[in-house]
C-alpha cells in the first residue's frame, strides 16, 4: 500500500465514522437542563435506629422502614447507538432517624431563605438562564445536606444556614456544574432533609415531609400523601423524567411506595405486591433500587434477609446475593448491571465488604472479593459496570474506588472527620457528587479524584 | 410566514454566534464527532463535549476565536480520557453491544495507536487543519506535529500489514 492508498483509506474511514454520529434534537436542552436530561437520582440511605422509641411501642408498633432509592433511567430514546455506559446513579448512607427533621438543627437566624423576586419565570425558549426563580446570594454559613442534578449544568443543594427564625432550610442552585451557586427559595419548614428535582421544573423535598415546585423552585407546596395521614414520613424519593416515587415509613399494612407524575401531584399507590417477608422484619432498614423496567428491595439491617424484586411491573420474592453473610447496599449502573456491597460484621469503625456483581439484573451474580476493611459502609455508586465507589465512615470519611470491576481499590478520598456519607451518586461517566457530614464533595474525572465544593456566587451563578 | 426557513444556517466567516446557545447548537455536532473519533465510544464523546462546552460557558463572550478554544478543550479532554482510561487497566467502556455497527479494519488499527499520534491523524486528514493549527489544539510545536503524523502513519501501516 503507498502512502496515498494508506491516506485515502484513513480519510474514507474516518468520514464514514464521523457522519454516523449525529447531535440528539435535544441535546442543547439536556445541556441547559431542560426536560428530559441525563437524569441524577442519587439515593438516600435512612437507618431506622428512632423507629424503637419506647413511646411508639406497641405490639404492632409502626414498622419505620427506611429504604434506599435508586433509580437510573437509559437514556433517552432519540439518544442512538448507546448501548453501553448509560449515567449511573446510585447510592449513599446517611444516618439519622426517619422522624427527625434532616439536619442538625439550626440556630439563630434570619429566616428561611427568600430568594428576591421569586419570578416563576418559565421561560419556553431555553436562555442560559435557564427557568427557575431569580436567584439571590448565597446565606452564610450555608451547609448542605441533599445533592441533586437534573443535567451536567444545573443542580441544586438543600441546606440549612443560621437564621434568626427557624425555619432556617436553605436552597441553592448552580447552572454551571456547581462553579457558581445562587440562593433560590427553600420550602419554609425544616422538617426536610432530601431534594430531588427531576426537571428543571419539577422537584421535591422531602423527609419527613413531602413539598413540592413545579416552577423551578419560585413557590413550595405542602404534599400529603392520601391516606398515609401524618403519621407516616417519607424516608426516601426518587425523580426523574418519567416519574416521582416516594417512600412512606413502613406502617401496618399501608402502601410504602407512591408514584405520579412529575408535572404535578397526582400520588397514588404504586404496583406493589407480596413484599411481605420484608414486612415481618422488625426495625428494618430497607434499601429499593429501580431501574427502567427492574426494580430491587432488600432489608438493610437483617443479616441474610430476603429480598424482593420488581420483575414485568410487580414485584416478587428475591434473594440478595449476600446470603447470611450480611447486609446488603445496591446500585445499578444499567438496567442490568447491578452492584451489590454486603456489609460483614461490623465493629470499632471497620465492617468487612464483599462485592458482587451481576451482568443479568440480580439473577446470578459473581463474587469480586472484598473492598478494604476501613469503615462502615455508607453507599455505592456505579456510573458504568467496571466503576464502583464506596462510601464508608468509621474513624474517618472514606470513599474507596474500583476500576476494573472490583478486581483491585484504591482510597480516592479521605478526611479524618468520620463525617457521615448522603447522596454519592454520578451525574455522568465522569461526573459525580457526594456530601460529606455538611460538605458537597464533586469528582470529575469518574471518581479517581474528589475535592469539596465551594458555594461561591458568581456572574453566572444567578 | 416569515421567512425562518429561509435564513442561511451557516454563519458568515468569522461571524459569531449571538448567544451561548446559538454557539453550543452550531459546533454540536461537529464537536461530537471529533470527539467520537478520538475516544471511538459515542456515550464518553457526548459526555466529554458537554463537559468541554460547560468549561467554556463561562467566558465563551471574551474568547477571540471560541471554535478554536472549544476544539482544543475537545480535544484535551478525549487526551485527558485515555490517560485516564490507561489507569483503569484498559477495560472496555462499553461492553460488547448489541448494536456494535461493523467497523473496518482502519477503525480498529486507529484504536490501537497511541492517543496524541491519532489526535494528529483526525486533526489533519479529518478536520483538515494546517500544521500550526494542529500545534495550537495540541498544544506542541510544529515539529512535533510532523513526527506524531510520520510515527502515526507508520504505527497504521504497520498494524495493517500483520
Amino acid at each position: 500500500m503507498t502512502d496515498d492508498e494508506l491516506i485515502d483509506q484513513l480519510v474514507q474511514t474516518l468520514r464514514l465514522e464521523a457522519s454516523a454520529v449525529t447531535s440528539p434534537p435535544d441535546a442543547w436542552e439536556r445541556f441547559a437542563g431542560l426536560g428530559t436530561v441525563v437524569p441524577f437520582r442519587p439515593v438516600r440511605v435512612r437507618r431506622a435506629r428512632l423507629a424503637l422509641t419506647a413511646g411508639a411501642v406497641g405490639a404492632a408498633a409502626a414498622l419505620i422502614v427506611a429504604v434506599l432509592v435508586v433509580r437510573s433511567a437509559g437514556r433517552s430514546p432519540t439518544h442512538v447507538a448507546s448501548p453501553g455506559a448509560p449515567p449511573a446513579s446510585s447510592a449513599a448512607g446517611s444516618s439519622g432517624g426517619t422522624g427527625s427533621s434532616g439536619g442538625t438543627g439550626s440556630s439563630g437566624g434570619t429566616g428561611p431563605l427568600t430568594a428576591a423576586a421569586p419570578a416563576p419565570t418559565a421561560q419556553a425558549g431555553a436562555t442560559a438562564d435557564g427557568p427557575g426563580p431569580v436567584g439571590g446570594p448565597v446565606p452564610a454559613g450555608f451547609g448542605a445536606s441533599s445533592v441533586t442534578f437534573v443535567s451536567l449544568g444545573t443542580g441544586w443543594v438543600l441546606g440549612t444556614a443560621p437564621c434568626a427564625a427557624p425555619p432556617c432550610t436553605s436552597v441553592l442552585r448552580t447552572r454551571d456544574g456547581g462553579r457558581s451557586w445562587a440562593g433560590v427559595p427553600a420550602p419554609p419548614t425544616d422538617r426536610v432533609s432530601g431534594l430531588r428535582f427531576a426537571t428543571a421544573l419539577d422537584g421535591w423535598a422531602y423527609g419527613p415531609e413531602l413539598w413540592s415546585t413545579h416552577d423551578g423552585g419560585a413557590h413550595w407546596s405542602r404534599v400529603t400523601l392520601p391516606g398515609s395521614g401524618a403519621g407516616s414520613p417519607v424516608v426516601a424519593l426518587v425523580a426523574a423524567a418519567g416519574g416521582a416515587e416516594a417512600v412512606t415509613a413502613w406502617t401496618g399494612g399501608q402502601p410504602v411506595l407512591w408514584a405520579s407524575p412529575v408535572g404535578s401531584d397526582v400520588w397514588a399507590p404504586a404496583p406493589w405486591v407480596g413484599v411481605e417477608g420484608l414486612a415481618a422484619a422488625p426495625g428494618a432498614t430497607a434499601r429499593l433500587v429501580e431501574q427502567g423496567r427492574g426494580g430491587w428491595l432488600t432489608d438493610g439491617v437483617r443479616v441474610g434477609a430476603a429480598g424482593a424484586r420488581l420483575q414485568a411491573g410487580s414485584w416478587v420474592p428475591w434473594t440478595p446475593p449476600c446470603g447470611a453473610r450480611g447486609t446488603p447496599q445496591l446500585a445499578a449502573s444499567s438496567a442490568s448491571d447491578l452492584v451489590v456491597v454486603c456489609g460483614l460484621d461490623a465493629g470499632a469503625g471497620q465492617q468487612g465488604k464483599q462485592v458482587a456483581f451481576s451482568a443479568d439484573g440480580g439473577t446470578t451474580f459473581q463474587d469480586r472479593g472484598t473492598a478494604p476493611l476501613g469503615g462502615i459502609l455508607e453507599g455505592v455508586a456505579s456510573p458504568s459496570p467496571s466503576v464502583v465507589v464506596i462510601a464508608a465512615a468509621g474513624g474517618a470519611s472514606v470513599l474507596y474506588g474500583s476500576f476494573d470491576a472490583g478486581r483491585t481499590w484504591t482510597t480516592v478520598y479521605r478526611d479524618p472527620g468520620g463525617a457521615p456519607w448522603r447522596d454519592l451518586g454520578f451525574t455522568s461517566p465522569t461526573r459525580g457528587v457526594a456530601i460529606e457530614g455538611t460538605a458537597l464533595l464533586q469528582t470529575l474525572d469518574g471518581g479517581h479524584t474528589w475535592t469539596p465544593v465551594t458555594f461561591t456566587a458568581g456572574v453566572s451563578g444567578r | 410566514m416569515n421567512g425562518m426557513g429561509l435564513v442561511d444556517p451557516s454563519p458568515a466567516l468569522g461571524a459569531r454566534p449571538e448567544s451561548f446557545e446559538d454557539f453550543y447548537r452550531e459546533q454540536h455536532e461537529s464537536m461530537l464527532r471529533l470527539a467520537y473519533l478520538l475516544t471511538h465510544s459515542r456515550p464518553v464523546a457526548e459526555d466529554l463535549v458537554q463537559d468541554s462546552f460547560l468549561r467554556i460557558q463561562p467566558r465563551w463572550e471574551e474568547l477571540d476565536a471560541p471554535t478554536a478554544y472549544l476544539r482544543r478543550t475537545v480535544a484535551n479532554a478525549c487526551y485527558s480520557y485515555h490517560r485516564r482510561r490507561r489507569r483503569e487497566d484498559a477495560l472496555p467502556v462499553e461492553p460488547p453491544g448489541v448494536d456494535q455497527p461493523e467497523h473496518d479494519e482502519m477503525w480498529d488499527a486507529l484504536d490501537r495507536l497511541d492517543p496524541r499520534r491519532r489526535a494528529v491523524l483526525v486533526l489533519r486528514y479529518y478536520l483538515d487543519l494546517s500544521e500550526a493549527d494542529i500545534a495550537e489544539t495540541l498544544g506542541c510545536r510544529r515539529g512535533t506535529v510532523k513526527s506524531l503524523s510520520h510515527r502515526a502513519l507508520a504505527d497504521l501501516r504497520r498494524i495493517l500489514d500483520r
